[in-house]
């Protein structure tokens, strides 16, 4: 597979310029670069189904006949046809689904979907995959279990391009590294990643107390229980990590922290009372774009916050300049990128000041060089009266940054 | 599935009810009545007692549909006088499906027409049926009167005589029919977004990259069901205007002369009809999706 | 946030809705004040009769101020139209966001409407209540309250469970505020802009039908569905003259369709 002075533009902007690189039947490369370098973009003009005019793309690429594994498994398995009849049994068992033939896409889990997807690339026999960022939405098991089975495709001698934001897996697993910044081949030198800042200080009074807690979401003729049994305290001051596996039942305890849901047993007390929503607590979502949705300028929506909460409106300025954002303060929420976004909503919860701000994977939806930078924003917007729980898949990131760490599994806190 | 399917049928029949409700409570809800045309107030209400008029409206909307479930779609007053509903609009209703058959391939094939026509059907689509049957009379006429100056027609008249089943005519009124008021452009726009979509789409793409095939005649059907469907109401107002213009004896043309004449059995009658159409249809093309399509085979 | 909703109507919708607002205005605008004072036949001549760029009928009656006239037969039943339906909206909006059986009755109601097609609706509620533009309205209303009702409701059924309705209810903002200001007038406003084109073309095109058939306005009264065949086929009226009515009634409807077009949100 040959990539020769590959350049692709789009309007006015050059998307890639002058890539070239090749990769060798039996080898596993990582293709690594932040969101936005053209990682994708080189990926699908590769495999030729670029949505482009032909005329915009300049230099010659040789694919070798190359497989492809989406980034979105489950989008990218026809919905009409049944597993077995897009992969056969061989590569089926090989990404150990020999028992779900029969099932229909809908019927997968998103990981599910993901090996199916690798499993019908393999079904083709090419000498070339190219696998688009397997690890994006999947849990910390399956991102381990999806770099092996790569590193077994590649020493079984297929030629592996593999898209990843994951620097530090690419130079585990991979017998070389590029790395693509602004549409360029750079050299790869993973980042050194700026770790997030150790809890300091002692917590002070209880703010967060759940008790015994058990939930179930209801609908016509079904109960599905989440929550068996939820205990927890947090308080002034302190930095609580929630761990635990998808399906667990950390984003709905987040729910019912925030009062967006009650409890269907025991209790929840935010300083001393149940919970109502924006009283006492703020909630960061998990998506850094639903924090700030509507088509207007940063501080027109931030002003809105501000009003919602009594504060001055010189908060806001403060605010913004916290997050470091001051020099945003009028452009609106899709002209932003995932890292600005994320602070712009923690500078939207810290306009109200809560005693305790969950945060639902804060983290996990930004590249990495990003994170230290953007949790010590986050720490910083609590203040010592408040409390900070914060879930999170990253066991690492979780035992460096938070006071106490609570595991959670299948609707029980241990 | 089986689930699926019987709610699906359950879904067409709360539809002819619920129709049948609001078109009877229409009607009720007006003021004046049969009885109130005898001046004598005493002999009103001995009247309406002895047809039953003055039981709470619910009762006589279930009575009305106990009725018309049974196959009673009551008596014309004033289109036919005395003539049961259901011998008054077979005839009609037969002319008017005829019209609707003919009507569908030339849908399907306005649904598939290449992209570069798509802002010409929209702009001849948008006449509303009205105009367009206009049109397409006196365009017609026009030509057949030059044709008969230049002598190679000799029969006047073969196009606009009332109630002759011509089928140049027939032909044309049924063009009409799945053109005019936007019922051609929209099957048109929506069609092409849906195929857009599928062609976008990662499974697609991923067909195209293995050279496995793609997208097939079941993802086109599944497609072209419910963009067909959904406009068989805008056809079926149209033949009312249609079936005006072009003189056919249909049951729009039936329609038309009750609602004039306030002949409401025949016209409640009719509009239930269209309801039930429109219901039945619409179960067709659902259950044929459910079918073809493994996701909506489970209950939500 | 309303302060800011006709700046963000005017960026999410291009040239032709523009237009076909613009259109909608001047025709509500005609329809509403101009109108009253030509619709009679006595007084249809006075100010507009010396200046007839668009010639004269075959009874010598300017056929501008017959389009001016006819403008008010569709301007007053679509005002009737709109707030049928704008009150359909609203409650489906309620009932979306209530979601579970609120929702599916509602549902059931729009999906009963939708079975009877529109015209039959119309010319039912004609026939049993009198030929009136306020009956016209208001089963106008009825009738396209199915359409409006499925574009609210695909939108605000998803957003019950939407982590950005979430975010702003864990703020502390209120549920009115989100249901109402965000996300109807919000998200839906530009959604509800198209709708309200459509309901127009649909009205016109319901209107002049009528007309053109001799069930609603008839002559001497003008109204473009009868302005369209009065001179259909005369040799002694200019090409003009016959052809005004007939392209003002289809270019509406056309802008019309082309306005309300769903389209992809940028």
């Amino acid at each position: 597979m040959r990539v020769e002075g590959l350049a692709v533009r789009a309007g006015d902007g050059a998307l890639l310029t002058d890539v070239s690189f090749q990769v060798e039947p039996g080898e596993l490369v990582a293709l690594t670069g932040p969101s936005g370098s053209g990682k994708t973009v080189l990926a699908r003009t590769l495999l030729g189904v670029l949505d482009a005019s032909p005329g915009r793309v300049a230099g010659s690429v040789d694919p070798g006949g190359a497989a492809w594994l989406p980034q979105d498994g489950l989008r990218s398995l026809d919905p009409l046809l049944r597993v077995r009849e897009v992969a056969d049994r061989e590569s089926l068992a090989a990404v150990g689904l020999s028992e779900a033939g029969d099932l229909y896409p809908h019927q997968l889990s998103g990981g599910m979907a993901k090996r199916v997807a690798l499993a019908r690339a393999l079904s083709t026999r090419r000498p070339f995959l190219v696998a688009d960022e397997p690890e994006a939405a999947v849990d910390a098991d399956l991102r381990e279990r999806l770099h092996q089975h790569l590193r077994t495709v590649a020493d079984a001698g297929v030629g592996v391009l593999w898209i990843t934001h994951d620097t530090a897996a690419a130079r585990a697993r991979a017998d070389r590294c590029l790395a693509l910044r602004d549409g360029r081949l750079v050299p790869f030198e993973p980042p050194d990643e700026p770790g997030p800042p150790a809890p300091t200080g002692s917590p002070g009074d209880v703010v967060l107390a759940v008790d015994a807690v058990r939930f179930a979401y209801r609908a016509w003729r079904k109960t599905s229980p989440v929550l068996h049994h939820a205990a927890l305290t947090v308080r002034a001051g302190e930095r609580v990590a929630l761990l635990g596996p998808s399906g667990s039942g950390k984003s709905t305890l987040a729910q019912l922290i925030v009062g967006l849901r009650r409890p269907d047993a025991g209790t929840v007390l935010l300083r001393g009372e149940p919970p109502v929503p924006g009283r006492h607590s703020q909630l960061l979502t998990q998506d850094p774009r639903a924090m700030l949705v509507e088509d207007l300028p940063l501080d027109a929506l931030l002003h809105r916050s501000a009003r919602l909460h009594g504060r001055p409106p010189a908060a806001v300025a403060e605010a913004l300049e916290a997050v470091g954002l001051s020099h945003r303060a009028g452009a609106r929420p899709h002209e932003l990128s995932g890292g600005e976004l994320r602070r712009a909503g923690i500078a939207r919860v810290r306009l109200a000041r809560p005693s305790l701000l969950v945060a639902d994977e804060p983290l996990a939806a930004l590249d990495a060089p990003l994170r230290g930078a953007i949790a010590r924003v986050l720490f910083d917007a609590v203040g010592p009266e408040g409390g900070l729980l914060f879930i999170t898949h990253d066991m690492a990131f979780a035992e460096r940054a938070a006071h106490r760490t609570i595991r959670m599994d299948a609707g029980r806190t241990a | 599935m089986t689930l699926r399917l019987l709610a699906q049928l359950a879904r067409a029949l709360g539809t002819v009810l619920g129709a049948a409700f609001l078109l009877l409570v229409g009607l009720e809800l007006a003021p004046g009545g049969p009885a109130d045309l005898v001046a004598d107030p005493a002999v009103a209400d001995v009247l309406s007692a002895r047809w039953g008029l003055d039981r709470p409206i619910p009762v006589r909307a279930f009575d009305w549909l106990a009725r018309v479930l049974t196959g009673d779609l009551g008596t014309s007053w004033a289109y036919r006088p005395g003539a049961p509903v259901w011998e008054v609009v077979q005839g009609p209703l037969q002319r008017t499906a005829g019209l609707l058959v003919l009507a569908f391939p030339v849908a399907v094939m306005l649904a598939s027409l290449p992209r570069r026509l798509g802002s010409l059907v929209v702009l001849v689509s948008a006449l509303p049926v009205f105009l367009l049957a206009h049109l397409v009379v006196e365009g017609a006429n026009a030509s057949a009167w030059a044709a008969m100056s230049a002598g190679w027609l000799d029969r006047p008249g073969w196009f606009a005589l009332p109630g002759v089943d011509h089928p140049v005519r027939t032909a044309l009124a049924a063009v009409v029919l799945a053109v005019g008021s936007n019922v051609g452009g929209d099957l048109w726009t929506d069609m092409q977004r849906a195929r857009d979509a599928l062609q976008r789409s990662d499974f697609a793409a991923v067909a195209r990259v293995h050279d496995t095939p793609g997208p097939g005649w079941k993802h086109a059907v599944l497609v072209a069901l419910p963009v067909l469907s959904g406009r068989l109401p805008m056809v079926l107002g149209g033949c009312v205007v249609l079936e005006r213009v072009f003189l056919v004896n249909g049951a729009g043309w039936v329609l038309w002369e009750a609602a004039m004449a306030r002949d409401f059995e025949l016209a409640m009658a009719l509009g239930l009809v269209a309801a039930a159409v429109v219901a039945t249809v619409t179960l067709v093309a659902e259950s044929a999706r459910v079918l073809l399509d493994p996701r909506l085979r489970e209950l939500p | 946030m309303i302060r800011a909703l006709p700046a963000r109507l005017l960026r999410q919708t291009g040239p032709v809705e523009r237009v076909a607002v613009a259109v909608l205005l001047a025709v509500l605008l005609v329809g509403l004040v101009v109108a009253p004072f030509t619709t009679s036949p006595v007084t249809e001549l006075r100010g507009l009769s010396a200046w007839a760029p668009l010639g004269r009928d075959h009874l010598g009656r300017n056929v501008l101020a017959r389009l001016v006239g006819g403008a008010g037969s569709a301007a007053v039943p679509f005002v009737w139209a709109w707030g049928v339906t704008a009150l359909g909206v609203v409650a489906c909006a309620a009932c979306s966001w209530a979601g579970g059986l609120v929702r599916a009755a509602f549902g059931a109601v729009t999906g009963v409407l939708g079975a009877i097609p529109r015209f039959v609706w119309v010319l039912l509620a004609l026939s049993v209540y009198g030929r009136s533009f306020a009956v016209l309205g208001v089963a106008a209303g009825l009738a396209f309250l199915p359409s409006a009702a499925a574009v609210v409701d695909a939108r605000i059924a998803p957003w019950r469970t939407d982590p950005s309705v979430q975010a702003d209810l864990a703020h502390g903002v209120p549920r009115r505020a989100v249901l109402w200001e965000r996300l109807l007038l919000w998200e839906c406003g530009p959604d509800l802009l198209r709708q309200t084109l459509g309901l127009f073309g649909f009205v016109v095109v319901l209107e002049a039908t009528l007309a053109y058939l001799g069930f609603a306005v008839g002559e001497p009264w003008p109204s473009w569905g009868n302005a369209v065949v009065f001179d259909w086929g005369r040799s002694d009226v200019t090409a003009v003259a016959r052809l005004a009515p007939l392209v003002t009634l289809w270019a509406a409807a056309w802008l019309a369709t082309v306005a309300s077009g769903p389209r992809e949100q940028p």
